[in-house]
């Protein structure tokens, strides 16, 4: 999404979600994994009448809240939304005037959709064209829609791509910028947001700058650190400044020799893993063989990591009790960009410490502790977290953080009760300010901005056009905003490039003084420390990051426009020549990644005819390393299980309850419990991602240290999902993987 | 020779049967609310391999399926005769034991005690060896036992409940699963008629000598099945434990076992109740017998000829 | 004179919206720290997968009027608040099940831990009301769990239920708001975010 429109997060926010007419969720399950926002989607559906369309291979429980449901095969979302498009085209269900102020590139969409006739689609989804009409029907006539999708779409090879054409759907329908539409992206944990926006990322430094020199010499300044003390922590300089090994393919990184030489000719020797279930991504087994080789594994956690048991090592391994949350303090960042505070309700239990407590130890003990609080600019005297969340505010200017310091978050958690949950609008002393002050917040009195791309409001009430950064124009053509399409009160009616230095004093018809040329020298939005920019660019109704076009075509990927690539291991082969995977990567995130060569290797589906359907059950979170613990939840869904059609069972001679085999593509089988139940179609079977504890039929209760094991134990899914990371991002194609299945 | 027509053989069982059926009449058609097509159909469901959850039609809507997968199918048919049955028990029970009673002394009024002449009571024939006494004193106190927790139980409003009534409650349970072997032993007893267990050398040192006359008869089978019964419903109240999440499949079955317990307990009560007259009121002198294991010869050639005959008989085969 | 109309509480879920995430479920158990194999409340699902036809809906005690667990009761042990709600006194108990058979919601539940399996004490959903014992008292909170009504609090389950579609209390009030929303149908957001 970043890529079409300058920001990658969800536009909306969840109580907003009740002022839409129609609601399409593509790839979530939020009546399980957000159980809340589900209130807010049935009370847009009774009380404002929303029509909800669920498109999922699995009738989930979020499907037997629809009024529409739409089974397509897994990893064929793009073909749908064509098919979606094509019709919305014919029918000239889309807003002409949207698209001709607002977007660039729609032309190649159209061209693009018009392979993807309801047949088609039907031959590549399995979804009946009539679904197919009548969703898109119920869907466009809606005004607004909302689009809610999660890690149902970007966890395949295109993921990227899906994420892409949902956002070009909902321009086509011009259902963006306004209350009760947008892209509503459900993210999976209740911090993701704050830890991306961390730079929690192997390709950004947070706030999202990119990696190159002008990004780090920025943060040298912000966190007082002299830059080339920092570049001389990294072995060359281009190691600084290259993207790391991802979440989902650092294993390669230790067990591949031919990517030692995009690490500077070293595998990886060591791991640090902070409160992260890395026991999820595909291919544990694979993971296991890296944990086993690496030098050195550190476990920071309240929970005995899941991971910890798999690997048999036998040194070197390191379990630092960290503090759970409510044994420290500090922000979350929630999926709809607002910030909430969390105050300690008791000091960490045992030998538990807070994240920070290590991390500081650490710094102490490797020499930097000085370094690493430098940015605080309180020296030894800080105060934590309030200057660690004042020092993020000053940063991170991208997103427009400068707004969200300490004080207005805590003041916003204290007074809760006075804002109201469909508009965000507080009252009394938190009056004209958001809930959360969702970014961007560009200055310390700015109330947040809800809605993004929202065009009904001045910027400096939260509105804005979209961001201006693919430059402003291509081939010829302007990529910024039509003449008349600005925030309200904008002094410039149209598009314009974002701020900087060289063009406040045109865009926003002030002169400046020579003290601020001074200080603004050189300057853009992005790195202004002054606020001077910001602060003149509200003042003109100017948005910071400037009013430009979305775009559909994406120059810098490896689709221009989004495509229907069947995934890795297809359930179709004979559709993988017509909609082949893209080409192998070298240098994927420092790693050799396969596509074409791994479709192409032979014809999966044949000796794994069934297709896997995951998600996750409302009992337990992630891994389950902490729901598996707790005695209630291990009671209400203890037991790892695939669930498959009766017919499906019938045919493999499989019963209701019994144990059963099931082979991955890539060498893992694991041994689990038959459901039967009709919730996916004959030719799938669903397996729940939160368990772990077993290993191929053997359970590793032994393995836990004490009696930390929790209640219940299960396979881990991912033994045997299918090798696939996103062509873009390397989020790992869970989604689509085939399996063998035989009666245990 | 003694005037033998259909009606003197078969007193015994026409007077049962008679009265069984006027009160039972009584009972089903003006006192009882349970649905007993259901309960016959749900019966023969269960042995035509059905599953147990009483489901006998497929649910017409949505409404009756939700109804039965949260709550179980056709409360109507049992529960409301559960809540009459157990409510009436407590407060009018113990007149139909008056009853019985009453009725029991008045044929004492009529007919007397037996009383056979003993003038030689040291000459004593072994009846009962100490297997079969101990058998059948601990039949009695398990009894005993089962009848005072059980009704325990049933007159809680008189107990008012508390820590002791909740032992006594448990202890029923366990009793009853003691009592299971001797139930089963007694029942060897009670079918020694068959040719299968007196050709078995197994049974053949419970058996008790003597054929019997048709009342006792019709008390043993009474007490045989009504036993089985008591066991078999106990035993499925008592195990099968359905949590909340199996309730709705298990409920409709065990509601009907506890039907079953309570029918066959008030039926064994007037058997036990109809087993102590006849064996001990209505004749003088059986009683000391079952302790020691002798009796006289001449009680036994007054009272029980044929038991006399058939230790002679097998006194001769093995002399 | 006024004739004083006595509240009746009451629970209603409502089986559009619950979403069958167990949270009323947890909550419940939680609060009250029953014992793991009781389960004061639950959450039936029927129909699961088959489109269109999925439902589901969170039972507990529903506290009727003319409760047959009270009826049923050898020992007597129930006793009906003024205002609805069934609670029982759990020294009183024997543990016999007859209020599990006559109850038509299989509402009360019995701890399988005595010596061969014995049922122990009976134990349900108090609407978070407590027991006879002394109200707020650790005796009371040991017994049955939290008086969260002798707080003017709401129950734990319906408190906590994701979607709002387990709502608690006087039945008039319920009612209402079941027909509030009936009627607003269709017509825009009009009530406030949280709840309905």
């Amino acid at each position: 999404m970043a890529n079409t429109w300058g920001y990658g997060a969800m536009t909306n926010h969840i109580g907003d979600m009740q002022n839409s007419k129609a609601i399409i969720i593509f790839g979530a399950n939020p009546a399980a994994n957000h159980p809340i926002a589900m209130q807010h989607i049935l009370k847009a559906k009774e009380q404002n009448g929303a029509k909800i369309i669920v498109v999922d291979p699995r009738y989930s429980k979020t499907a037997a809240k629809s009024d529409i449901y739409c089974r397509i095969r897994t990893g064929t979302d793009i073909a749908f939304m064509y098919g979606m498009i094509r019709l919305i085209l014919k029918n000239k269900w889309y807003d002409q005037s949207f698209i001709q102020d607002r977007v660039y590139g729609m032309d190649e969409i159209f061209k693009e959709c018009e392979h993807y006739t309801p047949e088609v689609v039907e031959d590549i989804t399995g979804c009946p064209k009539e679904i197919l009409i009548q969703a898109t029907t119920a869907y466009a006539a809606a005004d607004p829609g909302c689009l809610i999708w999660n890690q149902g779409w970007t966890q395949h090879t295109v993921g990227s791509s899906n994420t892409r054409l949902g956002s070009i759907l909902q321009l086509t329908l011009g259902n963006m910028g306004k209350a009760g539409g947008g892209c509503n992206i459900l993210r999976g944990h209740d911090n993701v947001q704050g830890s991306t926006d961390m730079g929690c990322l192997a390709d950004t430094l947070p706030g999202y700058y990119g990696l190159a020199e002008g990004s780090w010499k920025y943060f040298a300044k912000q966190w007082n650190v002299d830059f080339d003390w920092l570049k001389a922590r990294f072995k060359t300089p281009d190691m600084m400044q290259k993207k790391g090994f991802s979440l989902s393919l650092w294993i390669h990184g230790v067990l591949d020799e031919a990517n030692n030489k995009n690490n500077a000719d070293a595998p990886l020797k060591a791991l640090v893993c902070i409160g992260n279930g890395i026991s999820t991504i595909t291919q544990t087994h694979k993971m296991k063989e890296a944990l086993d080789k690496l030098d050195l594994v550190v476990f920071i956690d309240p929970y005995v990591n899941d991971a910890a048991v798999i690997t048999t090592r036998n040194d070197n391994m390191f379990l630092l009790p960290a503090a759970s949350q409510v044994e420290t303090e500090g922000t979350v960042v929630n999926t709809s960009r607002c910030a909430q505070w969390r105050y300690k309700v008791v000091d960490p239990l045992y030998e538990a410490r807070a994240d920070h407590e290590i991390l500081f130890d650490f710094a102490k003990r490797f020499g930097f502790y000085d370094q690493y609080i430098a940015g605080m600019g309180k020296g030894d005297k800080f105060v934590w977290p309030d200057d660690a969340t004042n020092e993020i505010a000053k940063a991170l200017k991208t997103i427009g953080m400068q707004g969200r310091t300490a004080e207005r978050i805590k003041k916003h958690t204290t007074n809760w009760h006075l804002f109201n949950d469909t508009s965000l609008k507080g009252r009394g002393v938190v009056e004209k300010e958001y809930y959360g002050l969702p970014w961007p917040c560009w200055t310390t009195s700015h109330p947040g901005s809800p809605v993004l791309y929202n065009l009904s409001l001045p910027v400096s009430q939260g509105g804005m056009g979209f961001r201006t950064r693919f430059g402003v124009e291509r081939n010829g053509e302007s990529l910024l905003a039509a003449n008349g399409s600005a925030p309200v009160g904008s002094r410039i009616k149209g598009g314009y490039d974002e701020i900087t230095a060289k063009n406040i004093e045109e865009l926003a018809g002030i002169t400046l003084s020579e003290d601020e040329k001074k200080l603004l020298e050189g300057k853009n939005w992005k790195n202004d420390d002054s606020g001077l920019l910001n602060k003149y660019a509200l003042e003109a109704g100017l948005a910071p990051y400037g009013n430009a076009r979305a775009r559909t075509i994406v120059w810098e990927f490896i689709d221009n426009i989004p495509k229907h690539r069947e995934p890795l291991h297809s359930f179709r082969h004979d559709l993988t020549a017509k909609y082949p995977a893209s080409n192998d990567n070298p240098n994927h995130f420092r790693t050799n990644v396969r596509y074409i060569s791994e479709q192409t290797k032979q014809e999966w589906v044949k000796d794994y005819p069934i297709n896997i359907v995951s998600g996750r059950l409302v009992e337990h979170m992630g891994t389950g390393t902490e729901t598996r613990a707790s005695k209630y939840l291990a009671e209400l869904a203890g037991e790892m299980y695939g669930e498959i059609h009766p017919k499906l069972g019938g045919k493999l001679g499989i019963n209701d309850g019994d144990m059963m085999w099931v082979y991955g593509t890539g060498e893992g089988k694991i041994k689990i419990k038959c459901k039967y139940g009709y919730t996916v179609d004959e030719n799938s079977v669903f397996l729940p991602q939160n368990f772990s504890g077993v290993w191929s039929g053997e359970s590793l209760e032994k393995r836990y240290p004490g009696v930390t094991a929790p209640y219940a134990l299960g396979e881990n899914s991912n033994q045997i999902t299918s090798y696939g990371y996103d062509q873009q991002t390397s989020c790992p194609e869970t989604k689509c993987s085939l399996v063998r299945l035989e009666k245990a | 020779m003694e005037n033998s027509s259909f009606f003197s053989r078969n007193k015994a069982y026409i007077y049962t049967f008679a009265g069984l059926g006027l009160v039972g009449f009584v009972f089903v058609e003006f006192l009882m609310i349970i649905d007993w097509n259901y309960f016959i159909k749900y019966k023969l469901h269960i042995l035509m391999g059905g599953s147990l959850d009483g489901v006998l039609t497929p649910p017409s809507s949505t409404y009756e399926a939700m109804s039965n997968a949260a709550f179980g199918p056709n409360y109507e048919a049992f529960s409301p005769e559960i809540i009459r049955a157990s409510n009436e028990r407590q407060l009018y029970i113990w007149w139909v034991f008056v009853a019985e009673i009453a009725l029991f002394c008045g044929m004492y009024l009529f007919q007397g005690r037996r009383t056979p002449v003993v003038k030689n009571p040291n000459d004593e024939v072994v009846v009962f060896n100490l297997f079969q006494r101990t058998v059948i004193w601990l039949n009695v106190l398990i009894m005993i036992a089962l009848i005072i927790t059980g009704f325990n139980i049933t007159w809680g409003l008189r107990s008012g409940g508390g820590e002791l009534a909740f032992l006594l409650r448990g202890t029923h349970e366990i009793t009853g699963l003691i009592w299971f072997p001797v139930w089963l032993l007694m029942s060897i007893v009670a079918f020694k008629d068959s040719k299968l267990l007196f050709k078995n050398s197994l049974t053949k040192k419970i058996i008790i000598p003597g054929s019997y006359k048709p009342m006792k008869r019709i008390i043993y089978y009474f007490f045989v099945i009504m036993g089985a019964g008591l066991l078999v419903s106990g035993f499925i109240i008592w195990f099968l434990h359905p949590d909340a999440y199996t309730h709705a499949q298990l409920i409709q079955f065990k509601r009907m076992m506890l039907y079953v317990h309570f029918g066959s307990s008030v039926l064994l009560m007037f058997f036990i109740m109809d087993f102590v007259y006849s064996a001990l009121v209505a004749v003088k002198g059986n009683y000391k017998g079952l302790l020691s294991g002798k009796y006289p010869r001449e009680h036994l050639e007054q009272i029980a000829p044929d038991v006399l005959a058939e230790l002679e008989n097998k006194k001769g085969k093995m002399a | 004179m006024s004739k004083v109309d006595f509240s009746r509480m009451k629970f209603y879920c409502d089986e559009t919206l619950c979403i069958d995430c167990n949270g009323c479920v947890v909550a419940c158990k939680e609060a009250h720290e029953v014992p793991v194999g009781v389960n004061r409340r639950k959450v039936v699902t029927i129909n699961e997968g088959i489109v269109g036809k999925e439902v589901s809906v969170s039972m507990a005690c529903m506290h009727c009027t003319d409760a047959p667990c009270q009826q049923v009761c050898p020992v007597d042990c129930f006793y009906i608040r003024t205002d609805g709600i069934v609670l029982h006194d759990k020294n009183k108990c024997i543990g016999c099940g007859y209020c599990l058979f006559a109850c038509p919601f299989g509402a009360p539940q019995f701890p399988k831990d005595g010596a061969f399996g014995t049922k122990g004490k009976m134990d349900k959903c108090t609407m978070c009301a407590g027991g006879p014992e002394e109200t707020n008292s650790e005796k009371e909170r040991h017994l049955y769990g939290q008086n969260r009504i002798a707080e003017g609090k709401v129950p734990m389950c319906a408190s906590m239920c994701s979607t709002k579609a387990l709502l608690v209390g006087d039945a008039h009030e319920v009612a209402l708001i079941k027909t509030y929303r009936a009627t607003k149908k269709g017509q825009g957001i009009v009530t406030d975010s949280y709840g309905w």
